[in-house]
């Protein structure tokens, strides 16, 4: 079905685009807030995302392959937006209830925290391989047909930036540690 | 890998936390530009020959191809002698290469909606194996900024507490296309007369463009809603002609909205609690699609 309205979009149907920007765009977003780990970036790559799709569609050779296609535009998505030079200024914003109440899995606190403090190091390019690998699941040979890269960089990426990770983690956690044995 | 499965069932966990659904606005964001873009044209592959071509006719149309090329290249040569008086005067073409920070046309006075920016020149060079997505610096012609005309406003309520009256404001376009909504406006109260004796914007809350985000798409003809809070405190002035009516100036010069009640809705003024306590009119909770 979904191959069916690819088609109809690549023929200019903006009914069949809507429908099928309304069955992605959540998980599109959900991909590029992981990476970007800020709400109003996410969404901005995430439209940026879909306004391309809708302007390169008739290129995509195999209808099929339109979930992925439309991954790996997100993901540079997230490169072009982490890359722009904006200044962090301080928001007023409404927390969304839901956000809230999101239940305490197995990370504390304190997981979180360190996680994303050591995560924000990391470039663009290494939270992408991290997130399509640990949150999406995918196998090194689908992160490699996302980002467009060879297996053999996709699996490096993934072992540098996961490294990279623990030692940005662990680099936080020394000071405190050292203070600890001095008090 | 020598990731410990430790610390990846962490990440994992970590990662799971956090927003799964788009926030209000997207898609109506992207399928509000979606009119204004054209799609670029599939390429079209012609095949080097047919199957079919024999060796001799290769062979010719290799000798032509190359003769063309080398009749083109003398011809080229010839006409930019220096010596070639009365030859055609020579004109220089400037053409723009394409550049992916090349920012793109927008309709103002639209404030800057994040999808009227260009997609960007992707930083991967190797290509997908799904055909080019790369996503290349395209004229974007965004829905306008909504102006006051096409905007009608309506205070769904209004109640006290205390000390405050607070109120909520629908505003739905009436309009005959998309326009896009951000910003803050200022709130002025209206007596009887039409004469504004209370202006948010003389009591330092004048209208404002920022914050520039969340931009709200409102369709055409009243198909979506968008809703503020307008709080007032302390009133001290004189008691004012009835009805009291509600009026919203838009940022960015776009114009201003004087919105309706629906009967049994009476915008009563706040109690006044001294003359020395500064009076409050302002926006209380910004633009939302729910109502607050």
């Amino acid at each position: 079905m979904q191959a069916g309205l690819v088609e109809r979009a690549q023929h200019g149907d903006e009914d069949a685009f809507a429908a099928l920007a309304a069955a992605t765009v959540d998980r599109s977003y959900a991909l590029a807030y992981r990476i970007l780990r800020d709400p109003h970036r996410a969404q901005d790559a995430t439209q940026q995302a879909f306004l391309s799709a809708w302007q390169n569609l008739p290129t995509l050779r195999d209808p099929e392959r339109f979930d992925a296609w439309l991954r790996s535009l997100v993901v540079r998505a997230c490169y072009t937006e982490a890359r722009r030079d904006r200044r962090w200024t301080a928001r007023v914003r409404l927390i969304p209830t839901d956000t809230a109440a999101v239940p305490d899995t197995a990370v504390s606190l304190a997981d979180r925290d360190e996680l994303e403090r050591g995560f924000r190091r990391l470039s663009a390019e290494q939270r992408a391989v991290l997130v399509l690998h640990h949150y999406l699941g995918y196998p090194l040979t689908e992160i490699a047909a996302t980002l467009g890269i060879p297996v053999g960089t996709a699996r490096s990426r993934l072992h540098y930036a996961s490294r990279q990770l623990r030692a940005a983690i662990e680099a936080d956690a020394r000071p405190i540690s050292s203070k600890e044995r001095t008090a | 890998m020598n990731t410990p499965p430790e610390f990846e069932q962490r990440l994992s966990a970590w990662l799971e936390d956090g927003p799964v659904d788009a926030p209000d606005g997207t898609l109506a964001n992207i399928l509000a530009a979606i009119p204004s873009l054209s799609q670029r044209r599939a390429a079209v592959r012609v095949p080097w020959r047919t199957s079919s071509m024999s060796g001799p006719l290769r062979a010719l149309i290799g000798i032509a191809a190359v003769v063309a090329i080398a009749a083109g290249a003398l011809f080229a040569f010839s006409t930019h002698q220096p010596g070639n008086v009365g030859g055609p005067p020579s004109a220089t073409v400037v053409v723009p290469a394409p550049s992916p920070s090349a920012e793109p046309a927008t309709s103002s006075p639209s404030p800057s909606p994040s999808p009227s920016r260009a997609p960007s020149a992707s930083p991967t060079r190797s290509p997908s194996p799904t055909a080019a997505p790369t996503p290349s610096p395209v004229a974007v012609v965004t829905p306008k900024a909504c102006p006051g005309g096409d905007l009608k406003a309506e205070v769904m309520d209004w109640q006290g507490a205390a000390g405050t009256r607070f109120g909520t404001v629908r505003l739905r376009n009436t309009g005959t296309g998309s326009c896009l909504v951000s910003g803050t406006p200022a709130i002025q109260l209206v007596d009887g007369h039409g004469t504004v004796f209370l202006d948010s914007a003389n009591l330092g809350n004048p209208a404002s463009a920022s914050p520039a985000k969340p931009l709200f798409t409102l369709r055409a003809g009243g198909a979506s809603s968008l809703f503020l809070m307008a709080g007032l405190t302390n009133y001290c002035g004189a008691d004012p002609v009835a009805p009291v009516r509600l009026a919203l100036v838009l940022p960015a010069g776009l114009g201003r909205v004087v919105a309706t009640a629906p009967a049994g809705v009476e915008i009563t003024m706040a109690p006044c609690n001294g003359p020395n306590v500064a009076t409050e009119l302002h926006v209380q909770v910004p633009w939302s699609t729910t109502a607050p």
